[in-house]
């Protein structure tokens, strides 16, 4: 029971973060860019299952793993994201025991961006794309041309534009798609960004 | 490899949550550990969400994504996001890339175009033209139609008849590709001892395109009879509900739709009241020839649930 006590209210420590970043860093990723990236991956997943807060349930799977690294010191898995993985999926169905709990939580973080009070609200469109044109225009030569090719055009003659464009940029179609999502993926964020701080 | 695990249809059947379970929990185990996974998921819902803003989603498709897709606040959002990358994208045509309107761009799209004499390809314009002409015609005869007018039942009250809300009032319905031009439905009194909705319906000359019929529930009232009964016509794909709040003494309200056994059926995020009033939207697949509760809870400042009310209502499917 006690034991219970302590892991329910368990908190993370500067320690234990450093530890969790340290240990989710791949050769190719470091400095937390992975922990952002696992932390994104665990948001959609979260979603995808229709779950009401996939940001504080993506939070508690990144806490469980720390806890269980501070705990034991190193964890046996395949890769720290099958880790991630296997921890998410358990948080998925207590998420479903504690439905109740889970579902009408609030998180002011969230409530202050894009959603629901502010949604397909004209002021907040007009603001979504003043500061869409914004951030296009941050973008550099190539990224922009890309984006901007990329989703010109409608149905053939937008196949045909990307065909062009992957040659030109000397990419696979599926490569070429796989930049426009980036790209995309950085002006979501960057209006997400800009509309908080009008 | 990738190819023996998933193709861009079972990326596109799992956004739309059509997967087996064992398809869907490898795919979510995936998109956790495999990098090329994340990234063709990424691609494929991208491009999931502008096919259907361009309205080329076909129909089966296009019913899961408004049920399953569109149940995330997160998603929707991404696909206003979509929406407006579309229209900058629009006004930042690229040297690069042709242009739709461009008639040089028509037939260059096509090479077999490009070795065939000027005399034959004025005369396929002219067929084209004439093609367009009578295309045009019709669908302008199509519009004259009269539109039929749905019955609504009502009370015999009719003062006590809420009027529609025309303008959009707490949290904004799904977003709808197209939207055809609205009537309001003729509203006609029958037995029903409560008082009654009024009905806002879209009226489209397209069956495959989405429309939208509005109720506006008076509030429960203690003690009473608050059902209420609202006509849904067959061809209606979403339904929004008004729900008029008595005290408005919360910043955010969730709304839950109950069966008559009291099971969740759908659930809204979180709220915010407009003029004192809820709006709800969600797919009018949910619903069918029976009894429903728009449970109101309001989230204080402790982030405790607080019950507001149940607005009961009946619904008939003509």
């Amino acid at each position: 029971m006690q034991k219970t006590n302590l892991k329910k209210n368990w908190v993370i420590s500067e320690n234990a973060f450093e530890a969790l970043l340290k240990w989710l860093d791949t050769e190719k990723k470091s400095d937390g860019e992975c922990y952002l990236e696992i932390h994104e991956r665990l948001f959609n997943y979260f979603d995808r299952k229709n779950c009401q807060n996939p940001d504080e349930l993506a939070d508690e799977t990144l806490n469980r793993v720390a806890r269980r690294l501070e705990e034991e010191g190193k964890l046996e898995s395949e890769t720290p994201a099958k880790f991630c993985y296997i921890t998410a999926k358990f948080i998925f169905l207590e998420s479903l025991r504690n439905k109740e709990k889970y579902n009408i939580s609030i998180d002011e973080t969230i409530e202050n961006t894009l959603f629901n009070k502010t949604y397909d609200d004209k002021t907040i469109n007009e603001k979504r794309l003043n500061c869409l044109e914004v951030c296009t225009n941050n973008l550099d030569l190539v990224n922009r041309e890309l984006i901007f090719g990329y989703y010109f055009g409608e149905e053939r003659i937008k196949i045909e534009n990307r065909r062009k464009l992957a040659t030109k940029f000397n990419l696979s179609v599926n490569a070429l798609s796989i930049r426009a999502c980036r790209i995309r993926e950085k002006l979501k964020t960057c209006v997400e960004k800009c509309i908080e701080e009008k | 490899m990738k190819n023996e695990i998933y193709n861009k249809q079972a990326l596109t059947d799992y956004l739309l949550g059509s997967l087996s379970e064992t398809d869907a929990e490898k795919f979510d185990e995936l998109s956790i550990t495999d990098d090329d996974f994340v990234n063709d998921l990424n691609s494929a819902e991208n491009d999931l969400v502008d096919t259907y803003i361009s309205g080329e989603l076909d129909k089966p498709d296009l019913e899961k994504f408004e049920m399953n897709y569109l149940a995330s606040h997160f998603r929707r959002e991404k696909v206003e996001f979509a929406k407006t990358l579309q229209i900058v994208a629009k006004k930042n045509k690229p040297k690069t890339v042709r242009d739709t309107t461009s008639s040089a761009g028509f037939f260059a799209a096509w090479n077999v175009f490009a070795n065939i004499n000027s005399a034959f390809r004025l005369g396929f314009a002219a067929l084209a033209l004439l093609f367009v002409g009578i295309f045009g015609w019709l669908l302008l005869d199509n519009f004259r139609k009269p539109i039929e007018q749905a019955k609504v039942e009502t009370s015999p009250t009719p003062e006590a008849t809420i009027q529609p809300t025309q303008t959009p009032i707490g949290i904004q319905p799904i977003p709808i590709p197209s939207v055809s031009p609205k009537t309001t439905k003729s509203v006609e009194p029958t037995n029903s001892p409560t008082p009654q909705p009024s009905i806002e319906t879209p009226k489209s000359p397209n069956p495959n395109v989405p429309s939208l019929a509005t109720f506006v529930l008076l509030p429960p009232v203690r003690g009473g009879n608050n059902l209420q009964t609202i006509s849904i016509p067959k061809q209606t794909t979403n339904v929004a509900f008004g729900l008029p709040l008595e005290a408005d003494d919360f910043k955010i309200y969730r709304v839950f739709l109950k069966n008559e056994a009291g099971k969740i059926l759908w659930q809204s995020g979180k709220l915010t009241s407009k003029k004192s009033a809820l709006k709800v939207q969600f797919s009018s697949k949910i619903l069918q020839n029976n009894i429903y509760s728009l449970a109101v809870i309001g989230i204080d400042e402790a982030n405790e649930p607080q019950n507001i009310g149940n607005y009961s209502f009946k619904t008939v499917i003509k």
